[in-house]
C-alpha cells in the first residue's frame, strides 16, 4: 500500500504542488473503491456502510499517522469527501446508462424484485445541484460535500474550512434547503 | 442566480429561520421590503427547511446502496448464465436478465443476485434444500423457480423463468377492466396461491409487483418462497442493523407478519386481500400493517377517493355489502377470522360471481358464535328458544320499520346477521351463557343505535319498546327459557317503558306498556326487589281501568296481572290473598276459554292460573282442592298435546302439571294426601314424559336433567321396604346425571341430584344389608361437597351431604372404624352448627345436633343443644330417637294413620314412619307430641291427613314453561313447616333438587 507517497504527495499538495493533488486522486479514489467493495463483503458490512466510514479508514491506511494530523487529515479529508462523491456519482450514471442502454424493457420488474424502502433522491440530481449551489456559494457546496460525502463532523468542517461551529451550522441548515428546494424544482 | 442575489436571500432566510413561524410573516415584509420576488424565493426556502431535513444524508446512502447493488456487469457469468443487463433493484439485490451462456437456443431467464447483508445467517446448504423444495412449484400461474448458487464471492442468486408481462394493478387500468373481469384475474391469483399452500409453500410477500400479468392475460406470481429462503434462520439483528424494513412490504403485509410472529398461510390470504382491496379500489388498504384495524371498507374508500366521480360512485355501489364483505373478511387482524384458505377467498368471489349468496358476512356475533360452538359441540334446548324468539321478536317488528332506506340497511343487516350467521350456529348451540349473552349484546347494540335514530317516529319507537321487551325475556323472563340474567331483563324492560310511556295516551301503546309492567312485575317477585313488583302490577291495573274491560285482549292481560300478583303473593307468604288472586285470574280466564278458546297464550296462562290456585290451596293443607286443580291442569293440557303432538313445548308443560298431581298426592316430601300409589302413577307419567322429550332430543340437556329427577321422583315415593325396586331408578338416574355432569349443563343443579340419588342409593343398600352402601354414601358426600363448593348456599345439598355423613358414620361405626366414624359425624356437626347459625333457629340441621351428639356419647353436650328446644327435647325423652322434625311428622302421621306402634327401623334415620330407635322403645305419642308443640298448624292427635301442617314448596315452580319437572325437593329433610320457607324459599328455589331449568 502506498502509504508514503500517498503521506507524500499530500504534504506536497499541502505546500501548494497541483500536480500532486492530480496523482493523489487515484489513489485516494481506488482505496475508497476497495475499501468500499470489502466492506460490503464482511457481515458487518450494512451498519457500516457509511461514506464516512470509507473515509476514515482510507485516512488510517492511507496517511502515516506519524505527522501532525493538522497537516494531513484536513487535507485529506476534503479530498476523500470529493472522489468519494464522484464515485457515487460515476457509478449511478454507469447504472443509468447500463439501464437505457439495454433497450426499454417491457417489464416492469422494478417493483416486482424491489423490497426497497422509499427510494432517496437520486445523487446525480444532487450532484448537478450541488454544482449549481457552488457557483452561487462554494462554501455552502464545500461544507454540504464534507459533511455528506466525507463523513465531517461540524466541528471538523469548521476547522477544515476556519469559520465558526455557528455558521457552519446556519449555512448547513441555508444550504440544505435551497437544494431541496432545486431539487424539486428541477424534478418538475 | 448571482452571487450578490443569493447572499441577500441567505441573509434574510438565515433570520427567518430562527425565527418562531408566527412572526416569519411579519419580518418578512419588512425584509423584502415590496420585492415579492426575493420575499418568494425566501418563503420557498423556508418551506423547503421545513420538509427537506435529512434528504441530502438519505439521498447519499442510497447512492451507497446502489453502488453495492451491480457489482455484477453486463456481459459477466454467474454460474451458467451469462448477464445481460439489470432489470430491477431493491434492497434486496438485484434482478438481472440473464441466458443460458451454454445453450445452443436463446432462453431468458431472471437472475437474482442477493445483495451483501440481506443474506446474513444464511446457510448456503439450506438455502440449496430450500430451492429444490421451491423448484417443485410446476403451476402455469407461477413463474418457475429455476435454478441457484453463489456467485464466486459467495454471494446467493436464484435463477428465475422470465416472465414477459405488466403487474397487475397496471394490467387492470391499461386494459380498463371491469368488475367482474377484474375478479376473475384475481380468482386465478387465489388459485395459483392455493396450489402453493398445497404444497406447504407460503409466499410471505404477495404484492401487486409480485403479480405478472402475461400477454395472454395470465398471472404469473413471482417470488413464492423467496422472502422465506431468504428471512428464515437470518438473525434479526441484520435487518435491525440494516436499519431497513424487514423483508416485506408494509402495505400488504400482516399484522401478524409485521408482529414478526409466525407465518401461515393466513398471512397470504391477508396479502391477498389487501391486493383485492387495490385492484378494486386503486386506493391501498392501508400505508402499514400497523393500521390493519383501521381499513375502511372498499365501498368506502371508493367513495372517498380523491377523484371519485360518478363512475366511482356507481362503482362503490357495486361493491358495497357482499364484496366489501369478501374483502374484510380477508383482511381480518384476527388471522382465524380470515378465509381458512385461498381456495375458499377464491370460492367465494365465484359465490358473488354467481349471485349466490357469499359466506362473508360482516364481522358479526354470528362468527363469535360459531367458533364458540366449535369449542363447546354441545346443546342446550332453551338456547334455541332463546334465539328463536329473538328472531321473531327484533328480527320481526324490526322488518316493520324499514321505512326509510337507512333504516332498511341496519334492519336488513340484523335479520341477515340472526338469519343466516345465527341459523347455521344455533342447531348445535350450547347451554353456555357466553354465546347466547353474545346474541343479546349484539341485539341490543342495534336496538340502541336505532333508539338515537328513532325521534318521534312513534311506530318505530313502539317497535323499539317491543324489541327491548323481547330482549328481556331472553335476558332474564323466568318463565321462559331466559339467560338468568334477571337484572339485564330489568334494565331492558325498564328500556321498553320509558319509550312507552310518553305514547301511553295511544289504547295501542297503552296495552303494549302494560305488557312491559307486568313482565317487570313478574321478574320483581323472583328477585329481592319484589317489593317494587305490587306497584307495577297495580299501575297495569288501572292502564287496563281505562281501556275497554270486555276486549279479550285487555281481558286477557287482566288475568295476568291476578296470577302475576297471585305469585307476588304466593312469594311474600300471604296464601289467602295468593288464592284470591288466582281464583280471580281463574275467573277471568274461565270467561276467555269461552271468549277465546283458540288463544294458545290465554290457555298457557290458564293452566298457569290453575297451578297457582293449587299450590295456594296446598299451603292451606286442602289437597284435595289443590288437586283438583291441577287435574284441571293436566286436562287442559293433555288436549292440547293432543291436537299437538310435536309440541314438546307442551309435553314439557304436561310433565310438570302431572308432577303437581303426583306431589298433591303423595310426595314423601311434601304434605299432601298420602296416596303413595297414586303419586307413583302420576310420577311414572311423569317419567314416561320425561323419556319421550329426552329421546325426542338427546342432546337437549334440560330434558336429560328432567329424566334424571323423574327418575328420582318415582324411586323416591316407592315404599321404603322395596329398596330392591327403588334402587334401579336411582342408579339409573345416577347414571344420566353422571353423564350430564361431564357436560357444562348447571353443574349445581346436577351435583345436588346427583349427591341426593346417591344419598338415596345409600339409605336403601343399607337397609338391603348391602356393602356398596358405604361407597353409595361416599359418593353422595363428594357430589354434595362440589355442589357446595360452587354454591354454598344450597341447603338442600347440605341436607343430603349431612346425612350421608352420618350414614357413613353409622356404617362405619358398625365396622368398629370408630375414630373415622366420628370424624365424620364431627363433619356433619360442624356443617349443621355453621348452617344453623347463619340460617337460625328454622333450619332443620341444628335439630340433627342432639342426634349427632348422642352418637357422640356425649350426652351433657347433647343436652346443653338440645335443652332449650322442646322437639328435641321431647325427642330425647322419647328414648333417643335420632329424628329431625319432618321425620317426627311423618312417623306420627303415618304411625296415627295405620293405628301402630312405630316398627323398628334400620339402623338409619327414620324415613316414612320408620325410626331407629337407640333403645328400643316406643316413641309415638312423645312424638306426635313434639312434633304438635313445635307446629302448630296441626291439631294435636289430630289423624286427618288433610290437616297435615303446612309445608314449604319451592315457590315458582309450578309455571308450564321454563319451570322444574318437579314441584318439590326430593329430599325427605325439609326445612321447617311454614316459616322456613319465607327465609329459604328465594335461594332453595334455585338450587332445590326438585328445580329445574331455572338457572
Amino acid at each position: 500500500m502506498p502509504q508514503n507517497d500517498v503521506t507524500q504527495l499530500l504534504l506536497d499538495w499541502s505546500k501548494g504542488d497541483k500536480d500532486a493533488l492530480d496523482q493523489l486522486t487515484p489513489l485516494v479514489y481506488d482505496e475508497l473503491r476497495r475499501l468500499a467493495g470489502s466492506y460490503l463483503r464482511r457481515e458487518s458490512a450494512p451498519d457500516m456502510l457509511q461514506p464516512t466510514a470509507l473515509v476514515h479508514e482510507a485516512y488510517l491506511r492511507l496517511v502515516n499517522q506519524n505527522l501532525p494530523e493538522w497537516q494531513s487529515r484536513s487535507h485529506f479529508f476534503g479530498i476523500a469527501a470529493h472522489l468519494m462523491r464522484q464515485i457515487l456519482v460515476d457509478h449511478a450514471r454507469a447504472q443509468r446508462s447500463q439501464k437505457r442502454g439495454g433497450g426499454a424493457a417491457p417489464v416492469t420488474l422494478n417493483e416486482a424484485i424491489s423490497f426497497a424502502p422509499e427510494r432517496g433522491a437520486d445523487v446525480i440530481a444532487l450532484d448537478e445541484a450541488l454544482k449549481a449551489l457552488a457557483e452561487a456559494d462554494a462554501r455552502k457546496a464545500k461544507i454540504i460535500e464534507l459533511r455528506h460525502f466525507g463523513g465531517f463532523s461540524v466541528e471538523e468542517t469548521a476547522q477544515a474550512l476556519g469559520v465558526s461551529v455557528a455558521t457552519i451550522s446556519r449555512e448547513t441548515r441555508m444550504a440544505e434547503a435551497w437544494l431541496y428546494r432545486e431539487l424539486n424544482r428541477t424534478s418538475e | 442566480m448571482n452571487q450578490e442575489r443569493f447572499q441577500q436571500v441567505d441573509e434574510i432566510f438565515q433570520q427567518a429561520a430562527d425565527l418562531p413561524a408566527g412572526e416569519q410573516a411579519s419580518f418578512l415584509d419588512r425584509a423584502c421590503s415590496g420585492d415579492t420576488a426575493l420575499r418568494q424565493e425566501v418563503e420557498e426556502l423556508l418551506a423547503a427547511d421545513r420538509s427537506g431535513q435529512g434528504f441530502v444524508a438519505g439521498a447519499v446512502r442510497q447512492a451507497v446502496q446502489d453502488w453495492d447493488h451491480s457489482e455484477v456487469s453486463e456481459g459477466q457469468r454467474v454460474g451458467p448464465y451469462r448477464i445481460q443487463r439489470v432489470i430491477g433493484r431493491g434492497g434486496m439485490g438485484t434482478v438481472y436478465l440473464a441466458s443460458r451462456a451454454d445453450d445452443t437456443f436463446e432462453k431468458s431467464v431472471a437472475i437474482k443476485i442477493v445483495r451483501r447483508g440481506m443474506d446474513k445467517g444464511l446457510m448456503l446448504d439450506r438455502f440449496r434444500r430450500e430451492r429444490q423444495i421451491l423448484a417443485k412449484l410446476d403451476h402455469p400461474y407461477i413463474a418457475r423457480l429455476l435454478d441457484g448458487g453463489a456467485t464466486p464471492d459467495g454471494r446467493p442468486y436464484l435463477v428465475m423463468e422470465y416472465v414477459h408481462g405488466v403487474p397487475i394493478l397496471d394490467y387492470c387500468e391499461l386494459n380498463r377492466l371491469g368488475l367482474r373481469a377484474r375478479l376473475q384475474l384475481f380468482r386465478q391469483v387465489c388459485e395459483a396461491v392455493h396450489y402453493a399452500h398445497g404444497n406447504l409453500i407460503v409466499h410471505r410477500d404477495l404484492k401487486p409487483g409480485n403479480i405478472l400479468i402475461d400477454e395472454s392475460g395470465s398471472p404469473k406470481l413471482l417470488d413464492f418462497g423467496i422472502a422465506k429462503l431468504l428471512d428464515d434462520d437470518g438473525d434479526a439483528q441484520t435487518t435491525v442493523m440494516l436499519g431497513a424494513p424487514r423483508l416485506l412490504t408494509p402495505e400488504y403485509a400482516s399484522p401478524e407478519q409485521a408482529r414478526g410472529e409466525p407465518l401461515t398461510t393466513a398471512t397470504d390470504v391477508y396479502s391477498l386481500g389487501a391486493i383485492l382491496y387495490e385492484v378494486l379500489t386503486g386506493v391501498r388498504a392501508h400505508r402499514s400493517a400497523t393500521d390493519a384495524d383501521r381499513v375502511p371498507r372498499p365501498s368506502t374508500a371508493m367513495r372517498e377517493r380523491p377523484d371519485a366521480g360518478p363512475a366511482q360512485l356507481r362503482f362503490a355501489r357495486r361493491l358495497q355489502g357482499d364484496l366489501d364483505n369478501i374483502v374484510m373478511k380477508a383482511l381480518q387482524v384476527d388471522s382465524a377470522r380470515r378465509y381458512a384458505s385461498a381456495d375458499q377467498f377464491a370460492e367465494d368471489i365465484r359465490r358473488y360471481l354467481e349471485d349466490r349468496p357469499v359466506k362473508a358476512r360482516p364481522d358479526t356475533a354470528g362468527y363469535l358464535v360459531g367458533k364458540f360452538i366449535r369449542r363447546h359441540r354441545r346443546i342446550a334446548g332453551a338456547a334455541l328458544a332463546v334465539v328463536l324468539s329473538l328472531l321473531a321478536g327484533i328480527g320481526f317488528s324490526l322488518w316493520q320499520i324499514r321505512k326509510a332506506e337507512q333504516r332498511f340497511r341496519q334492519v336488513h343487516e340484523l335479520a341477515k346477521a340472526f338469519v343466516f350467521e345465527i341459523h347455521d350456529a344455533i342447531r348445535d348451540l350450547p347451554g353456555s351463557t357466553p354465546a347466547r349473552a353474545l346474541l343479546v349484546n349484539r341485539a341490543l347494540k342495534y336496538l340502541d343505535s336505532l333508539t338515537e335514530d328513532a325521534g318521534r317516529n312513534q311506530d318505530l319507537r313502539r317497535d323499539l319498546a317491543a324489541a327491548y321487551l323481547r330482549i328481556g325475556d331472553v335476558q332474564g323472563y323466568v318463565f321462559q327459557a331466559n339467560l338468568g340474567d334477571p337484572a339485564a331483563a330489568l334494565a331492558s324492560y325498564e328500556k321498553a317503558r320509558g319509550i312507552l310511556e310518553p305514547l301511553a295516551d295511544e289504547p295501542a301503546a297503552r296495552l303494549e306498556l302494560v305488557d312491559v309492567l307486568v313482565r317487570l312485575a313478574d321478574v320483581q317477585t323472583q328477585t329481592p326487589e319484589s317489593g317494587k313488583a305490587e306497584p307495577n302490577f297495580q299501575r297495569a291495573l288501572d292502564l287496563l281501568q281505562s281501556l275497554d274491560r270486555q276486549a279479550v285482549e285487555v281481558l286477557r292481560r287482566e288475568a295476568q296481572v291476578h296470577l302475576g300478583l297471585a305469585r307476588l303473593d304466593r312469594q311474600r307468604g300471604d296464601n289467602a290473598a295468593a288464592l284470591d288472586h288466582a281464583d280471580a285470574s281463574l275467573r277471568i280466564f274461565d270467561r276467555l276459554s269461552v271468549a277465546a278458546p283458540e288463544d294458545a297464550e290465554v290457555r298457557r296462562a290458564f293452566t298457569a292460573a290453575l297451578n297457582a290456585r293449587g299450590m295456594a290451596l296446598s299451603r292451606f293443607n286442602r289437597h284435595e282442592e289443590a288437586l283438583e286443580a291441577y287435574r284441571r291442569s293436566v286436562a287442559l293440557i293433555e288436549a292440547e298435546v293432543a291436537a299437538d303432538p310435536a309440541s314438546t313445548r307442551r309435553k314439557r308443560e304436561l310433565m310438570l302439571a302431572y308432577s303437581h298431581v303426583g306431589d298433591a298426592l303423595g310426595n314423601p316430601s311434601l304434605p299432601g294426601l298420602d296416596d303413595a300409589a297414586g303419586a307413583l302413577d302420576a310420577y311414572r307419567r311423569v317419567l314416561a314424559l320425561a323419556g319421550e322429550l329426552k329421546d325426542a332430543d338427546p342432546s337437549d340437556a334440560r330434558a336429560r336433567t328432567d329424566y334424571a329427577i323423574a327418575l328420582t321422583r318415582v324411586a323416591n315415593v316407592i315404599e321404603e321396604s322395596k329398596p330392591a325396586e327403588a334402587l334401579p331408578y336411582y342408579r339409573r338416574a345416577i347414571g344420566e346425571l353422571q353423564e350430564l355432569a361431564r357436560t357444562d349443563a348447571n353443574p349445581v343443579q346436577v351435583g345436588n341430584f346427583l349427591a341426593f340419588a346417591w344419598e338415596q342409593t345409600g339409605h336403601r343398600e343399607e337397609a338391603m344389608g348391602s356393602s356398596a352402601a358405604l361407597d353409595a354414601y361416599r359418593n353422595a358426600i363428594a357430589a354434595a361437597r362440589t355442589v357446595l363448593a360452587a354454591d354454598p348456599r344450597v341447603s338442600s345439598s347440605q341436607a343430603t351431604l349431612i346425612r350421608a355423613y352420618e350414614g357413613a358414620a353409622r356404617l362405619l361405626a358398625a365396622r368398629g372404624a370408630r375414630e373415622e366414624a366420628i370424624e365424620l359425624v364431627n363433619q356433619a356437626v360442624e356443617l349443621a352448627d355453621a348452617e344453623s347459625s347463619r340460617r337460625g333457629a328454622t333450619f332443620h340441621s341444628r335439630s340433627l345436633r342432639p342426634s349427632i351428639f348422642r352418637r357422640r356419647r356425649d350426652l351433657p353436650e347433647a343436652r346443653r343443644h338440645g335443652a332449650s328446644r322442646k322437639p328435641r327435647t321431647r325427642c330425647r325423652q322419647a328414648g333417643g330417637l335420632r329424628l329431625a322434625p319432618q321425620e317426627f311428622r311423618r312417623v306420627g302421621s303415618t304411625a296415627q294413620r295405620a293405628g301402630l306402634p312405630l316398627p323398628p327401623g334400620p339402623a338409619g334415620r327414620g324415613r316414612r314412619g320408620r325410626i331407629a330407635p337407640l333403645r328400643g322403645s316406643s316413641p309415638r305419642r312423645e312424638v306426635a307430641a313434639g312434633y304438635n308443640e313445635r307446629n302448630h298448624e296441626r291439631p294435636a292427635g289430630g289423624s286427618n291427613s288433610s290437616n297435615r301442617p303446612l309445608r314449604p314448596r319451592p315457590s315458582g315452580n309450578s309455571e308450564p314453561a321454563g319451570d322444574p319437572v318437579v314441584g318439590s325437593a326430593p329430599h325427605r329433610p325439609r326445612h321447617d313447616p311454614g316459616r322456613v320457607d319465607r327465609g329459604l324459599g328465594r335461594i332453595d328455589r334455585h338450587h332445590d333438587p326438585g328445580s329445574t331449568g331455572r338457572l
